[in-house]
């Protein structure tokens, strides 16, 4: 009982004595923070490594923009996210923060173009439908700037090029009324080579200036002596050769357009590489009218209307075009020096542009010749005259050739005058002029004519004639009552045929007298000689027969 | 005075010369028709047209002829009238006598017309007498007229144109015969 007891008490003491473990250094308990730590810290890591880089864009409204929603996109692939939205200094813009993919980090330059993709309704059509579901996102349009950036000016609207697309940029300048619209193609020859990216005005020189994207390999087609013109619409022009109806495309019809070509009496000139501006005019045909050339100035006194005539009207040499009217009147108080003024010349100064390029060829022209041969042809006897330019409006050109009686060697050589400097053109009156004033002085002297004498006297004819009438009437039944005397079956008419009878009878019995007196003249005195006449003989009796 | 002489003895010479000369032969004048009292006629009229002849027999002398082509005039046988009007005449009396259905006249209105033409109408020195030409008659108004022709002769039984015109006359009777014969008894 005592082992058992000292084994027990052993036991006890064993048990009751504590056992001494040396503790380990790390608990495993610690393997979760730790682990948790790793894992945040990897995390962490990762985030930063895999942060984006932050760019601010500027826009004018965040309409369709939220705050870590909005994703930003480069062809339909998401490269970043909005992460703030706030207010410029000024609380005049939208500061939008955007986080973007560190791989896309080489598309942020100068250059680069970001805009906001919504339901867009315009004149090139519907666009941006898929975002009314998904909501509105900003797309961008990466640069070939070199230097990068984070600061940006959002767009309102999609740029119409890319901006390292292949081609040319353009500058179009405009004083029109008929502005096209952004978007809206640019032709040649029906083909569309651009677009046009942007129009601005400019209100102190009131002109409108247009940036045009020409796309290669068709910028090529730009050279120095390209024009362009405004294609949109139909344009209607009714001359006195017809009406003309012009129409482009079907989207230049509704959204307008610019075409462009090198007009044909020019050669084609250097290309263009960027930078220089061109003018954009109204039309094709305003082209050729309106489009700058070296110029003559000389002066017509006109005594006729001037009414019709403007300023561009065209100048024209039998039918060629040669010039232009540069102002079909100058101002009454505006007197030209040397020159007497409007109350003691009525007549009216046109001042008129010829213009050598339209009828030469090339480049090269020479103007001291060119004007050397104006002053000799009106000293042979070049004249102007006003004629109608359309019958419809009444618009007037000036028309120059040779007077009639320079054509036919009869003109002696004029001098020529000059209204200030201004040499001047004779002018005479057109040919509906000259017709006019010879009818109204046909009409004078009919005028003058004396009429009431005239049907004064007609009528006392016209009763002598009358009462001539009467009597040559009452001659007339007399006539008319011996005629039926004389008529078949009235007793002169049968004694007369009675006469007529004997006198035939009577010649044909002298006849004989006469062949015999013609024969043998002393007939009448020696008898004619005849024998007795030969009498028929009878032959032996035979009976009658008859058919 | 011995030359006013001399000129009357001339005339009276040549006077006596033309004395001396034959005597011309005498003339003599004939009548076709040989006028008779007619009776009071009845029948439908039919007028007959003046006759028409060839020149040659539109004047009084007798002709005769003396070969096929050779035609001579008498000087001193003549027509007392004038030849168609004569050959008219006697027709119409010999035509009237002839038909009993119509009467035949001068002219006549709304009625028949007969229309004569004579080509020949003389003697020849073959001893006849020849009456050739057409006839065309028209019974009443409206009618057909047809041209039908006529050649007739009769022998001179003796010597002369008194032999002559008798025939002639008696030729004129045979064709208003037959112009009645032929186209009004039916």
């Amino acid at each position: 009982m005592a082992e058992a007891n000292n084994t027990e008490n052993e036991g006890q003491s064993r048990a009751q004595r504590p056992v001494m473990k040396s503790k380990p250094r790390f608990s495993p308990i610690w393997l979760l923070p730790l682990l948790a730590l790793a894992i945040g810290g990897w995390m962490v890591y990762d985030d930063w490594q895999n942060k984006g880089v932050h760019i601010e864009v500027i826009f004018d409204t965040a309409e369709g923009i939220e705050a870590d929603k909005t994703l930003v996109k480069y062809r339909n692939v998401d490269v970043g996210k909005v992460s703030a939205i706030s207010f410029t200094n000024d609380r005049d813009a939208i500061v939008v923060s955007i986080e973007i993919d560190k791989a896309m980090q080489d598309f942020l330059n100068e250059d680069t173009q970001f805009w906001v993709v919504r339901p867009r309704i315009g004149a090139e059509g519907i666009s941006g439908l898929n975002t009314v579901l998904s909501g509105a996102y900003i797309s961008l349009s990466p640069g070939s700037a070199a230097e990068f950036t984070t600061s940006f000016e959002g767009r309102n609207k999609p740029p119409v090029t890319s901006p390292n697309a292949d081609g040319l940029f353009l500058t179009l300048t405009s004083d029109g009324s008929k502005p096209p619209r952004v978007g809206s193609p640019v032709t040649y020859r029906g083909f569309t080579v651009g677009r046009i990216e942007s129009s601005e005005f400019d209100p102190e020189s009131r002109t409108a200036s247009y940036g045009v994207f020409i796309d290669a390999p068709y910028n090529s087609l730009i050279t120095t002596n390209t024009f362009f013109w405004n294609s949109g619409g139909i344009s209607v022009n009714a001359t006195t050769e017809g009406v003309k109806v012009d129409i482009a495309t079907i989207e230049t019809l509704i959204s307008g357009g610019v075409e462009f070509d090198v007009p044909e009496d020019l050669d084609l000139g250097k290309p263009v590489t960027g930078g220089k501006d061109f003018t954009l005019y109204d039309s094709r045909d305003s082209v050729d009218n309106r489009r700058k050339y070296e110029y003559l100035e000389y002066a017509l006194l006109v005594e006729d209307s001037v009414s019709g005539l403007r300023k561009g009207a065209a100048v024209e040499y039998r039918g060629i075009r040669m010039g232009t009217v540069e102002s079909p009147y100058l101002p009454f108080n505006q007197k030209v020096e040397g020159e007497q003024d409007i109350t003691t010349d009525p007549r009216i100064p046109v001042i008129i542009r010829v213009e050598p390029g339209r009828m030469y060829e090339g480049d090269e022209i020479d103007i001291p010749a060119f004007e050397s041969l104006i002053t000799s042809s009106i000293e042979k006897g070049l004249v102007a005259r006003l004629q109608t330019a359309n019958i419809l409006t009444g618009a007037l050109k000036v028309s120059l050739d040779f007077s009639a009686e320079a054509k036919q060697g009869e003109e002696e050589k004029q001098r020529v005058e000059s209204y200030g400097r201004y040499p001047v053109i004779p002018t005479q009156r057109s040919g509906l002029d000259n017709l006019t004033a010879k009818v109204e002085g046909i009409l004078e002297r009919i005028e003058k004519l004396p009429f009431e004498q005239t049907l004064a006297n007609a009528n006392g004819a016209i009763d002598s004639t009358g009462s001539a009438a009467r009597s040559t009437e009452k001659s007339m039944e007399e006539f008319q009552q011996m005629a039926r005397g004389l008529q078949p079956g009235s007793p002169i008419y049968a004694s007369l045929q009675d006469t007529l009878q004997q006198l035939q009878d009577t010649l044909r019995s002298v006849r004989p007298l006469i062949n015999e007196l013609t024969n043998k003249p002393n007939a009448l005195i020696f008898g004619s000689g005849q024998k007795a006449d030969i009498e028929p003989k009878a032959k032996p009796a035979a009976g009658a027969r008859g058919q | 005075m011995n030359m006013l002489r001399f000129m009357a003895l001339a005339l009276a010479g040549m006077m006596l010369i033309g004395c001396t000369s034959t005597p011309p032969p005498r003339p003599h004048y004939y009548v076709l028709d040989t006028p008779k009292a007619t009776p009071i006629e009845t029948g439908k009229p039919i007028a007959v047209a003046a006759v028409s002849v060839p020149d040659y027999l539109r004047q009084r002398k007798l002709v005769m002829r003396q070969s096929s082509q050779q035609i001579i005039f008498a000087n001193y046988h003549s027509w007392a009238d004038d030849l168609p009007a004569s050959i008219r005449r006697v027709l119409i009396e010999e035509l009237s006598a002839a038909s009993s259905l119509y009467r035949f006249v001068d002219s006549c209105t709304d009625c028949g017309e007969l229309q004569v033409r004579v080509d020949q109408f003389y003697p020849t020195d073959a001893g006849q007498a020849v009456l050739s030409g057409s006839y065309s008659l028209r019974m009443g108004q409206g009618g057909e007229q047809h041209a039908q022709p006529f050649y007739l002769e009769r022998p001179l039984r003796d010597d002369g144109y008194d032999e002559a015109v008798s025939q002639m006359r008696q030729l004129l009777l045979d064709l208003s015969q037959i112009i009645v014969a032929k186209n009004m008894k039916k």
